[in-house]
């Protein structure tokens, strides 16, 4: 029963043009690996490749890559069908609430892991090739990458069923409240799901970090699980009163 | 529902155990968005049939078959559909196939897939001999693996048909069925709503169209402006729609003279004299309209123009309203 809403639903994100531009934007981190692969790194040594790879990962996959995938796939979930009315078919049936909710979450986490722990591992592998605890590295930000799909997930998938202005409201979360704010105000981080996959993929066996002073393991594991139960809550909660808009 | 006019709200069934729920009960619904009243204070109960809901664009046919179908919550009063609380209880959907007005559908899955879809998370137990079963009924087998996007308007309302009667509802909801559809496709949906209802369905089905509903439904529930203006046997509401006074504005070459010798004529029963034209009313339609050719060349007196200044949907149902 659940196994086809995701299939529905899979497919219905694979039509959509931004998907596409995801899996575009995905390839950045591969190219610019291949860039210094190819072009060689300034130091020529391993600990150099080993900065580079983290700074990248970091910079580029962490901070944009994962919320801005995360983001179009959360938001598009429940977005796209309530967006073009066929969120009727959905709710039209004898099915609870929080199947469609965890439904609808797996389809985006599942999504954005494939496309963006794909771009890691390719990346991963062509500046690591030689490095000894490359792979441990990769699988670390693997683990990271995961916790931070559903995470991430389950924030957006409740946020497009709290406000028609999701992708706006999310990307503003993204940008200005993980970007900017919780880059100066220590505090913040606790409130900031790229602090989670910071920490859990520290304690994944990354480590080494040039910015350092991320969340601890724990504190990450524990809050972020509280905030994967308060989103599917919030957004269960929205589904169960939500009204569906009028043709007329 | 009885068989008798009832101009206005009827009174509401009270659900007991000697009155079991009716498939489809609404119990003094309103439902206001900020200070727009949208449906207002309607109450009814529908049994095994077609049952034709009829009013003009914007009157609160879709609230209603959206109150209906746990889409929206009442502001006031209770819906109940297959003996579940329509608003808050999935449940229910069980009992209930629905056809939305809007045009969307998955438009990627073929109608075959959109069936199963439907079947599936209806948990029926072999979704693809229901969802066969489905596409044929709709006479769609043919056309039932392609993709839904390259559907006409038309099979795209009965692959939508399908997927509402995939799992064999005992209450069939539809929103303007019959839009988009070519006269034979009309006719087909007809005969299958008819099949279905024979079968012991309860089917209730908006309209703005008095022709679809008068070909369709035995029953009628009239909307106008958020109230139930009527409900009933349709051909008793069809009456009292044709029996209204009739409006005509006439100009000639001699109004006046023609006003003198119309008023004489049984089917006129007033006249009036305005700025260039004359306003005729009429208590026959047919009489009237058979008859002033043949007055005005008595009196030798040049038509130039006749108009029904009324026959708008919406003037018929403002008289029922007004009645």
């Amino acid at each position: 029963m659940i196994a086809e809403v995701v299939r529905v639903t899979a497919r219905q994100l694979l039509g959509r043009r931004r998907t596409l531009l995801m899996g575009l934007l995905a390839l950045v981190p591969v190219l610019l690996a291949l860039i210094f692969r190819v072009g060689g790194s300034e130091t020529g040594t391993i600990d150099g490749d080993r900065h580079f790879l983290v700074a990248l990962f970091d910079a580029l996959i962490i901070t944009l890559l994962l919320p801005l995938v995360a983001l179009l796939m959360g938001t598009a979930a429940f977005g796209a069908e309530i967006e073009d009315g066929t969120v009727i078919y959905l709710l039209a049936k004898p099915v609870g609430r929080l199947r469609l909710v965890l439904a609808k979450l797996a389809v985006a986490a599942g999504a954005t892991f494939v496309i963006v722990g794909s771009s890691t591992l390719v990346a991963g592998l062509i500046v690591l090739a030689g490095v000894p605890d490359g792979p441990g590295l990769i699988v670390g930000y693997l683990v990271g990458i995961a916790v931070g799909s559903v995470l991430y997930g389950a924030v957006f998938v409740a946020l497009s069923l709290v406000t028609g202005r999701a992708l706006i409201a999310g990307l503003m979360y993204v940008l200005i409240w993980e970007g900017l704010l919780a880059s100066f105000f220590a505090g913040i981080r606790v409130l900031s799901i790229r602090q989670y996959v910071l920490g859990i993929s520290d304690a994944a066996g990354v480590g080494g970090r040039i910015t350092t002073d991320t969340l601890p393991a724990g504190s990450a594991f524990a809050i972020g699980a509280v905030v994967l139960v308060l989103a599917v809550a919030i957004g269960l909660r929205r589904l169960r009163s939500f009204e569906v808009p009028q043709a007329d | 529902m009885s068989d008798t006019v009832t101009p206005v709200a009827p009174p509401a069934l009270e659900p007991s155990p000697a009155n079991p729920l009716a498939p489809i009960e609404v119990q003094n619904v309103s439902r206001w968005y900020g200070n727009v009243v949208a449906v207002n204070d309607i109450s009814f109960s529908l049994g095994a049939g077609v049952t034709g809901l009829l009013g003009p664009n914007g009157a609160g046919k879709s609230t209603l078959l959206h109150l209906m179908s746990g889409f929206l919550q009442p502001s006031a009063g209770r819906v109940f559909v297959g003996g579940f609380p329509a608003w808050g209880r999935p449940e229910m959907y069980r009992q209930v196939g629905l056809v939305p007005e809007r045009e969307a559908v998955y438009s990627f899955l073929t109608g075959f897939e959109f069936a199963r879809f439907n079947a599936r998370l209806q948990g029926l137990p072999d979704p693809d001999g229901a969802a066969t079963r489905a596409m044929a009924e709709v006479g769609l087998t043919d056309a039932q693996h392609r993709p839904i996007g390259t559907y006409s308007k038309g099979m795209r309302q009965r692959a939508k048909v399908a997927g509402a009667l995939v799992h064999d509802p005992l209450v069939l909801l539809l929103d303007e069925p019959f839009n988009g559809m070519d006269p034979r496709q009309r006719l087909s949906m007809m005969e299958l709503l008819r099949r279905m209802a024979a079968d012991g369905r309860t089917i209730l089905f908006s309209s703005h169209i008095l022709e679809e509903v008068e070909r369709l439904a035995q029953q009628v529930l009239v909307v106008v402006a958020g109230r139930l203006a009527a409900s009933g046997d349709f051909r008793a509401i069809r009456k009292l729609m044709t029996d209204r006074p009739h409006e005509f504005t006439v100009r000639s070459s001699d109004d006046r003279r023609l006003a003198t010798a119309l008023i004489g004529h049984p089917a006129v029963f007033g006249v009036e004299l305005a700025s260039g034209a004359l306003v005729v009313r009429s208590s026959d339609f047919a009489a009237f309209a058979a008859a002033i050719a043949g007055v005005a060349r008595s009196t030798g007196v040049s038509l130039f123009e006749l108009l029904p200044t009324d026959e708008s949907l919406e003037s018929v149902f403002s008289y029922l309203v007004a009645r």
